[in-house]
């Protein structure tokens, strides 16, 4: 942590302003609550995002803070995520969020998963 | 006393969804057969119409109608699609599903591979969508629940 000291920390994903007002709906409520980001294998092109609600951040996560939204990216995923937007897209019949993600070769014919 | 319910199995479709829920999906326009001469039907959950009630309300248009069609594409071969579409541009052909004043459209080769299953709509943290989940006729489905494979008999 010492080294990284001086040097201006570049955050780990970027949230759209839909997203973050998204994800403040998602965390409000009595119980405190945070929101991780993980990559898992699922979907036929191999890596589909995960959204799950967590109590506290695992030891190795890195916290994204932006417009006083907090999210956590699970520090395995963290490599197949870096540079991402976090965008939420709301349609007629349906609401998702969707990951800007430059790491992605390839993406599914639904956009739901992706290979790096 | 007892009422005893003839063992027919569409009685007994029926009997079972009329008591477990308040309103049942029914056919309100050009009913279809299978081969085997069964009604082809698919259930409207009632996530999949409070949500139709919800749109409906927000954007102020009551004659609305979700169409829901299959057609080849995604990773699995065939691809569900959806679309809000106005009651009045119903086609001859279309099958139409109603369940507590919320319709569903499919057009009649569509129905033949989603017959059985069940229109929801799911909410979950990523987001939500409208689903058709259930599919007695698909043999393998995409993680996304969009893609599916024919069963092959």
């Amino acid at each position: 942590a010492a080294s990284r000291k001086g040097r201006v920390q570049k955050a780990a994903m970027t949230l759209t302003p839909s997203a973050v007002n998204r994800l403040r709906q998602l965390v409000e409520g009595p119980d405190p609550k945070l929101i991780r980001v993980a990559v898992k294998n699922k979907g036929c092109a191999g890596q589909s995002y995960v959204l799950e609600y967590t109590k506290e951040k695992g030891q190795h996560d890195e916290i994204v803070k932006q417009d006083g939204v907090t999210v956590l990216v699970e520090h395995k995923s963290l490599f197949k995520l870096i540079g991402s937007e976090m965008d939420y897209v709301k349609d007629r019949l349906s609401s998702k969020f969707v990951f800007n993600n430059p790491n992605v070769k390839e993406n599914c014919g639904c956009g739901e998963s992706f290979s790096v | 006393k007892i009422i005893t319910i003839p063992k027919t199995p569409q009685i007994n479709n029926f009997f079972s969804f009329s008591l477990s829920r308040r309103y049942a999906t029914t056919v309100i326009k050009n009913p279809q057969k299978d081969e085997e001469g069964n009604d082809m039907c698919i259930e409207i959950t009632n996530r999949a119409v409070t949500q139709l009630k919800y749109i409906s309300g927000q954007e102020k248009i009551f004659n609305n109608a979700l169409r829901v069609a299959v057609d080849s594409g995604g990773c699995h071969g065939f691809q569900y699609f959806y679309d809000l579409i106005d009651s009045n541009s119903i086609k001859e052909d279309d099958v139409v599903f109603e369940n507590d004043g919320v319709k569903v459209v499919i057009d009649e080769i569509s129905l033949g591979l989603i017959k059985g299953s069940k229109i929801d709509y799911t909410e979950e943290l990523i987001g939500s969508q409208f689903q058709v989940s259930d599919n007695p006729q698909a043999a393998s489905g995409c993680g996304c629940g969009i893609s599916f494979e024919i069963k092959v008999c």
